[in-house]
C-alpha cells in the first residue's frame, strides 16, 4: 500500500509520504519541495506548476483557484474543482514517477474552517484526478501532528498557520500520541497573497503605471516580482527589482517599513482570530506555538507572533512542508493501523437550521468533537401542513442570511394533522472528514428522507460522471501496470519533451543534457531501471536549474538570451 | 442504538454522578476511552459518536445540568420570581446599550455572572434548590449566547 499526504495549498502544493518510518517530501523541478498551484492550458491540455507560469504559448495561468473552492465562479471557463483536479493529477503523476509506485490512497489537507461545500468540492477534485481519499484533515491539525511526532512533547500547543491564501489557528492538547483539537478558527480570505497585491499596488502608483492598461500576464508578473521581494526582504532593509512592462523598465521597491505597513492590518486580524480561539478553547496558557504556512517564513510575522503569545515559538520544521508531512504521518497511521497515534478533530463552524423569522437554530456548535450526531425536533405551524422546508446554514452569525447556506430540503408526505402534532426529527451528522450528513423523519409515522449535501453551486452528479469518464479515457497508465512501465512511459514522455526543449538551453546545459538523453534512450532499450532512474534525476536537475534561471530572469526583467550569453562566457 | 443511548454517561466515564464533576478527570477518562476504541482496531463510528456525545454532554455545564436533572427525574420548573425580575432587568439594560464597547463590557460582566452561578450550583446539594438555580443558569446562558453572537457579528 502506497499512501501519501497532499497539502493542496492556495499558492503552492506539497506531497509527502512515509518511508521506513521517516517522512519524505517529493521533490519537484530539481530539488524543490513545492509545486506552485498554478495551471495554464495549451489547446485544452493543462500545464501545472512552474511551467504554467513560464509557457509562452499557453492561456494566462490560473492562480489561487482554491479561494473559489465550493463556488461556481469560473475563471477562463474553469471552476476551482476542475483546476484543483488538474493540479492533483499532476502531483499524482510526478509522485508516482519519482517514487516508482502507484498511489493507492491519500490524505488531502484543507483549511480547518473550510465549509462543508469546500470540503466536498475538494473530494470531488480528488476523485476526478483518480485519487482515493483516505480522509480529509485540517491543515493546522496536520501541522500539529508533524510537530508532535517530531518533538515527542505533551502539553497544550497552538498552531499558527498563515499561508498564501488562508489563515488558520488551532489549539490542541497533546497527550501520549493523542492529538485533541480543543478549538479552531480562521479566515479563508486572509493570506500572503493580499500583501503581494498591496506591494504591487504601491509600486504601480509610485511608477505611474495605469493598472487598467495591464494585461493579465503583466499583472501576474507584477505579483510575482512583489512576492519575491517580500520573501527576500528578510535579509536586508530594502529590496529593488526590475519590472518590465510595455518594453519599459520600472524600478520596483520594498522596504521593511513598507512591508510592516502593508502586513500590519492582516497580522492584526490573525491575532484577533487567535485570541478568539484561545477563549473558545477555555485554556489559560499554552506551552508553545507551532508555525506553519509560507507567510511564517517572514521575520516580521515571526517577531509579532513571538511578542504576542509570549511563549516558545517552534519554527524549525519547514513551514512549507509541515502540513504535508503531518498528512503523510496520519495517512501512514491509518494504513498501518498504528494504535499509538490518535487524532480527535472538531467541527470548525456552527451548523444550524434557519427558523421562521430568519434566525438560526444552532444544532452542532463549533469545536464539537467529530464524529458527532445531533437531533432536533420540529413541527408544523399550520393545520394540515403536509411538508416542512428546511434550510441548513453554517456560520457563527445570528441571522441565517449572514451565514453560508449549505442545502435546502423538504420533508413531504406528512398526513394532514392539526398544527403542532407531527414530530419531525432532523438529524445532523458530521463524519471524521468534517462532512455533513442530514436525515429527517416524522417520528409517529416513520416517513423519512436522507439528504446528501452537495455543493449547490458546484458540480452536479452528471457533470461529475462525465468528467470522471473523460479522466478514465485519457488515463495513459493502467493501474495494473507495474512500476517499470510507469517509469518507462514517464521517460518516453520526457525524451519527447526534451527534444523540443534542447535548443532553448544554454550551451553547457544543452551538451550535458544531450549526452544524458542519449544514455537514457540506451538504458530504456536495455530496460536498465537503476540507470534510468539515475539519469532521470540528473535530467530533472538540469531542467530545474533552467527553470530557476528563467524565472529569475523574468523577475529581474532580463531577457533569456542575456543569461545564455552570461553562461557562455563562464 | 436505543440500548447504547440509555447508557448512563457518568457511569460510562466512571465519574461520580454529580454536577460538580472533576473536569480534568472527565477529560482524562474521555481520552482513555478514545484510545481504547482506537486500539480495538477498526474504529466503529457509531461508538465514537456515542463517546463524543457523552463527553460533550458532560463537559458543558448546561447540558450536564440538564442531563443530571433528567437522571434524578426532576422537571425543570419556571424561574423563581425574584430571579426572573433580575434577568428581565438585565435584558432591558442590554437592549438599551448603544455601542459595541458597552456591549463587550456587558458580555464580560455576564460571563462572570455565568461562572459564579456555575460555582454556586456546584456547591448546592439540595435538589430542589439546585433546580431553581439551574433555571437561572440556563437563562443567563442563552442570553449570553445571544450577546456573544451580537459581539461576534459586529463589523
Amino acid at each position: 500500500m502506497f499512501t501519501v499526504g497532499i497539502d493542496l495549498g492556495t499558492t503552492t502544493s506539497v506531497v509527502a509520504y512515509i518511508e521506513d518510518g521517516a517522512p519524505k517530501i517529493v521533490e519537484v523541478d530539481g530539488g524543490k519541495i513545492t509545486t506552485p498551484s498554478v495551471v495554464s492550458y495549451v489547446g485544452g491540455q493543462p500545464i501545472v506548476g512552474r511551467e504554467a507560469i513560464l509557457n509562452g504559448n499557453s492561456s494566462a495561468p490560473l492562480f489561487s483557484m482554491k479561494r473559489l473552492m465550493g463556488s461556481d465562479e469560473k475563471v477562463a471557463g474553469k471552476n476551482a474543482v476542475e483546476v484543483s483536479a488538474d493540479i492533483l493529477s499532476h502531483l499524482k503523476r510526478i509522485t508516482e514517477a519519482k517514487v516508482g509506485k502507484q498511489i493507492d490512497s491519500a490524505i488531502i489537507t484543507v483549511p480547518a474552517h473550510f465549509s462543508d461545500l469546500q470540503r466536498t468540492a475538494t473530494k470531488q477534485a480528488a476523485s476526478i484526478a483518480g485519487i482515493k481519499v483516505l480522509r480529509l484533515i485540517n491543515e493546522p491539525t496536520a501541522a500539529a501532528l508533524a510537530f508532535g511526532i517530531d518533538k515527542n512533547k505533551n502539553g497544550v500547543f497552538a498552531v499558527y498557520d498563515f499561508g498564501g491564501g488562508t489563515f488558520d489557528f488551532s489549539v490542541l492538547r497533546l497527550v501520549d500520541g493523542i492529538f485533541q483539537v480543543l478549538a479552531t478558527g480562521g479566515d479563508n480570505y486572509l493570506g500572503g497573497d493580499d500583501i503581494d497585491n498591496k506591494i504591487a499596488e504601491y509600486n504601480f502608483q509610485k511608477q505611474g503605471i495605469n493598472k487598467k492598461e495591464l494585461s493579465e500576464k503583466d499583472m501576474i508578473a507584477a505579483h510575482l516580482v512583489s512576492k519575491l521581494m517580500k520573501e527576500q526582504l528578510g535579509e536586508s532593509d530594502s529590496v529593488h527589482k526590475k519590472y518590465i512592462y510595455d518594453g519599459q523598465e520600472f524600478d520596483f521597491e520594498l522596504t521593511a517599513d513598507l512591508l510592516e505597513k502593508f502586513a500590519e492590518e492582516l497580522i492584526r486580524k490573525t491575532l484577533d482570530i487567535s485570541t478568539q480561539v484561545l477563549k473558545d478553547a477555555k485554556i489559560h496558557s499554552i506551552d508553545g506555538v507551532v508555525l506553519a504556512g509560507g507567510m511564517t517564513k517572514s521575520p516580521l510575522v515571526k517577531r509579532v507572533v513571538r511578542d504576542f503569545f509570549k511563549t516558545q515559538i517552534y519554527d524549525d520544521l519547514n513551514p512549507e512542508a509541515v502540513v504535508a508531512v503531518g498528512a503523510a504521518i496520519q495517512a501512514d497511521g491509518i494504513v498501518t493501523k498504528n494504535k499509538n497515534l490518535l487524532l480527535i478533530d472538531v467541527v470548525p463552524l456552527t451548523l444550524g437550521i434557519e427558523t421562521v423569522g430568519g434566525a438560526v437554530d444552532k444544532i452542532i456548535h463549533r469545536n464539537t468533537p467529530i464524529p458527532i450526531v445531533e437531533k432536533r425536533e420540529y413541527t408544523t405551524y399550520q393545520d394540515n401542513q403536509t411538508g416542512i422546508k428546511f434550510r441548513v446554514v453554517q456560520g457563527e452569525r445570528a441571522l441565517a442570511k449572514d451565514c453560508r447556506s449549505l442545502a435546502t430540503f423538504e420533508l413531504s408526505g406528512i398526513p394532514p394533522m392539526p398544527a403542532g402534532m407531527p414530530r419531525v426529527i432532523v438529524e445532523f451528522g458530521v463524519d471524521v472528514n468534517g462532512l455533513l450528513n442530514l436525515k429527517a423523519y416524522e417520528k409517529t409515522l416513520g416517513i423519512s428522507q436522507t439528504i446528501t449535501v452537495e455543493p449547490s453551486s458546484g458540480l452536479s452528479n452528471d457533470e461529475m460522471i462525465s468528467i470522471l469518464q473523460k479522466a478514465f479515457e485519457n488515463a495513459e497508465v493502467d493501474a495494473e501496470k507495474s512500476k517499470e512501465i510507469t517509469i518507462q512511459i514517464e521517460c518516453e514522455r520526457m525524451l519527447k519533451f526534451w527534444d523540443s526543449l534542447l535548443n532553448d538551453l544554454p550551451e553547457q546545459a544543452h551538451n550535458e543534457a544531450e549526452q544524458k538523453l542519449g544514455e537514457l534512450s540506451n538504458a530504456l532499450k536495455k530496460k536498465d531501471f537503476t540507470e534510468i532512474v539515475k539519469l532521470k534525476t540528473i535530467l530533472e536537475n538540469i531542467y530545474g536549474q533552467y527553470l530557476d534561471d528563467i524565472i529569475s530572469a523574468r523577475l529581474s526583467g532580463k531577457a533569456i538570451s542575456d543569461i545564455q550569453e552570461k553562461q557562455l562566457c563562464k | 442504538m436505543e440500548c447504547k443511548e440509555s447508557r448512563n454517561y457518568f457511569e460510562f466515564f466512571d465519574v461520580p454522578a454529580s454536577f460538580n464533576v472533576d473536569e480534568a478527570a472527565l477529560t482524562l477518562a474521555y481520552l482513555r476511552k478514545q484510545q481504547q476504541l482506537h486500539a480495538d482496531g477498526d474504529v466503529d463510528d457509531a461508538e465514537t459518536t456515542f463517546l463524543n456525545s457523552a463527553y460533550k454532554t458532560l463537559s458543558n455545564p448546561i447540558s450536564r445540568g440538564e442531563y443530571f436533572l433528567k437522571l434524578q427525574g426532576i422537571d425543570i420548573d419556571a424561574m423563581p420570581t425574584e430571579a426572573a425580575i433580575e434577568m428581565f432587568e438585565l435584558r432591558e439594560q442590554y437592549d438599551a446599550l448603544q455601542n459595541d464597547e458597552d456591549r463587550e463590557h456587558f458580555q464580560l460582566e455576564l460571563e462572570k455572572k455565568n461562572e459564579l452561578t456555575i460555582e454556586k450550583l456546584k456547591e448546592t446539594s439540595d435538589l430542589s434548590e439546585f433546580a431553581k438555580i439551574f433555571c437561572v443558569l440556563r437563562f443567563i446562558n442563552s442570553f449570553l449566547e445571544k450577546v456573544r453572537t451580537d459581539v461576534y457579528s459586529r463589523d
